[in-house]
């Protein structure tokens, strides 16, 4: 065999696996009480007092099981952002999102921990640490993750919005 | 399910979590669906702010990774956990993507698949060296006609353990582990090579020699009672013949589990250092644990108990 | 009995994964010469089949410009196993000894009645009319009598 040919060859597969994966007893008590309530709830560690949304089963700190469950703000705090003008496919559409659009890490009132989500606001540069945001949550609830639509931006912080943290 | 074993085992050793200094544990991703990058169990093993090791594929390999940590001297007391969660998966398309993805995989090869070539093989191999007739009556045997079908139900489960420098009570004496060749065409299905070079590597740690006299029992990781015979035989345990003879028993006399997947191998270890907590003078026992399509993975464990407190 | 929330979790990822320089030739004569290339290591002088880039027993480099190595072997061989339920496509995964190979093909068998399969019996490669340069150019491996 005459080895003249210098063309190379790709396996082209397509990965199409599924789980049916168990949300776990928190999560579905995350979504059950965020479906009946139209309320954001968190874990609260009895040992350190830290407030987990989005809850966990267990205090990574102490190593200790949660069961309190603790009412939570319908508004937050940005404590991290970033500005996307890259095109990403959004998980909860299967679509890209129009850009420029802001992520963030948004510490709810009443929680210690940040959840990473959208912030829709009309202008993407003018998002400052230490805004403010307002939950929005879809018209229906389904008791899953799309419920949570995105986070209002409300703008820097004011005496009021300020006053209504817990 | 990995909060409760890690558990039940820091209560049986009467530790708590701060003492533990470091966290090695074991998983696939691809069967389970979350354990990529120790995102899913970080928290339920105690693993937050702590040296934490993650290890695709048998417990055992979890362990002995642990026992390096221990044995390089940087750490004294180490957590091993491992678990298999395939209730959630197709495994036949995930074990599909645990072939390489140009030649095996193209041509959709399954775990069970690779399984059901290997129990064929023993099973011709055994017919022979004995005759069809006999073999005949083996595959008709109770014990195992059901074990080595292709409906082999995968399940979950969680194992935990501690281990810790030192050398009282029951002590880790000797570990090795070996991979086969990937190509199943590659390799004599029938035999386990990577099993025998696995034992010898732990025979020579633990200085014990090659026979089997010394060892009196054997923990079995199985996915089909047909492998006991090749496995039997590459550890030096017994012939293939007298392995094959003895299997339609062996269900009553061995322990032996392949499943969960992950999990089994520790749940082999648990069952043998129980066994030698109740056990008066010094015994020694192996363990055996496997992992990848028809065993491509093996490892080998031997505890040795002084019959002291531990 | 307790009821447990479940999502539905899919991965939908397309790969284009190189198949290296050793595979893309063995693909390409499946496709183009319809002819299976085993690979003989210089050192232990095993031949493999598929082609390999290096002997997985002695770790030997098979350098694939050095065109002596490659072995061109025969469509036929004989079935040695086979797994005893058949494929969601009716085809049984199979081991196949091609004459001149060390190692065994792994691939698939059909195109026949089941209580045919046995040991030693001789089979062929039956080809894809169109060949796309992948290991199912060969659709599976039927039984033959032989000449």
């Amino acid at each position: 065999m005459q080895e003249n040919n210098s063309e190379y060859l790709f396996s082209s597969i397509t990965m199409d696996l599924s789980w049916n994966t168990d949300v776990g007893e928190t999560m579905a008590g995350f979504f059950q009480r965020l479906k009946a309530e139209r309320r954001l709830y968190g874990t609260r560690c009895s040992n350190c007092l830290r407030v987990y949304l989005p809850p966990r089963p267990v205090c990574g700190n102490c190593w200790q099981q949660m069961n309190d469950w603790v009412e939570l703000g319908e508004q937050g705090t940005i404590v991290g952002k970033t500005v996307c003008y890259y095109e990403i496919l959004d998980s909860m559409t299967g679509k890209p999102r129009t850009t420029p659009f802001v992520l963030g890490l948004i510490q709810i009132d009443g929680a210690d921990t940040t959840l990473n989500h959208f912030v829709e606001t009309p202008d993407p540069d003018h998002v400052s640490i230490g805004d403010r945001v307002e939950t929005v949550l879809r018209d229906t609830l389904q008791g899953n993750v799309g419920d949570i639509v995105h986070f209002q931006w409300l703008g820097p912080p004011t005496t009021s919005s300020q006053g209504s943290k817990k | 399910m990995v909060y409760r074993a890690v558990r039940a085992c820091l209560d049986d050793a009467s530790l708590t979590m701060p003492e533990i200094e470091a966290v090695v544990t074991a998983s696939a991703d691809l069967w389970d669906g979350k354990t990529a990058s120790n995102i899913a169990i970080t928290e339920a093993v105690g693993a937050v702010m702590k040296a934490e090791t993650r290890i695709s594929g048998d417990g055992l390999l979890a362990l002995m990774h642990g026992a390096m940590m221990i044995l390089s001297g940087h750490y004294q007391r180490v957590l091993v956990v491992a678990h298999g969660k395939c209730s959630e998966a197709d495994v036949d398309a995930v074990s599909n993507w645990c072939f390489d993805p140009v030649y095996q995989q193209t041509l959709g090869v399954t775990d069970s698949q690779a399984l059901s070539l290997q129990c064929q093989a023993i099973k011709m191999r055994a017919a022979e060296m004995t005759g069809e007739e006999s073999i005949g009556a083996l595959v008709r045997a109770p014990s195992w006609s059901d074990s080595c079908g292709l409906t082999v139900r995968q399940g979950d489960g969680a194992c935990a353990v501690v281990i810790e420098a030192g050398d009282d009570g029951i002590v880790l004496e000797g570990f090795g582990y070996d991979l086969d060749a990937h190509y199943l065409g590659d390799r004599d299905l029938s035999r386990c090579d990577g099993l025998a070079r696995a034992a010898k590597r732990a025979y020579e740690m633990a200085g014990l020699p090659d026979s089997q006299t010394d060892i009196n029992r054997h923990y079995w990781s199985l996915r089909a009672a047909l492998q006991l015979p090749p496995w039997a035989e590459a550890i030096g345990a017994c012939s293939f013949i007298e392995g094959l003879a003895t299997l339609p028993n062996e269900r009553h006399q061995i322990q032996w589990s392949g499943l969960p997947p992950f999990a089994a191998g520790m749940q082999r270890l648990i069952a043998g250092v129980k066994d030698l907590r109740e056990s008066p003078g010094s015994d020694r026992s192996l363990i055996h644990g496997c992992h990848g399509p028809a065993g491509q993975m093996q490892a080998v464990c031997l505890l040795h108990s002084d019959g002291g407190p531990c | 009995m307790k009821k447990y929330q479940q999502l539905r979790a899919s991965v939908h990822l397309p790969f284009s994964f190189a198949v290296g320089a050793t595979a893309s030739r063995f693909y390409r004569a499946l496709r183009d010469e319809k002819t299976i290339y085993g690979t003989r290591c210089d050192n232990c002088q095993r031949v493999s089949v598929p082609a390999r880039s290096f002997c997985s027993h002695c770790c030997k480099t098979i350098d694939h410009h050095q065109t002596g190595q490659w072995i061109a072997l025969p469509e036929y061989g004989t079935l040695i196993g086979w797994c005893e339920t058949p494929n969601k496509d009716g085809f049984f995964t199979a081991l196949i000894q091609l004459e001149g190979a060390d190692n065994l093909l792994l691939h698939r068998v059909g195109q026949c009645d089941a209580v045919l399969l046995h040991k030693g019996l001789h089979l062929r490669a039956a080809w894809k009319a169109s060949a796309a340069g992948t290991i199912t150019d060969i659709v599976c491996f039927k039984p033959e009598r032989r000449a």
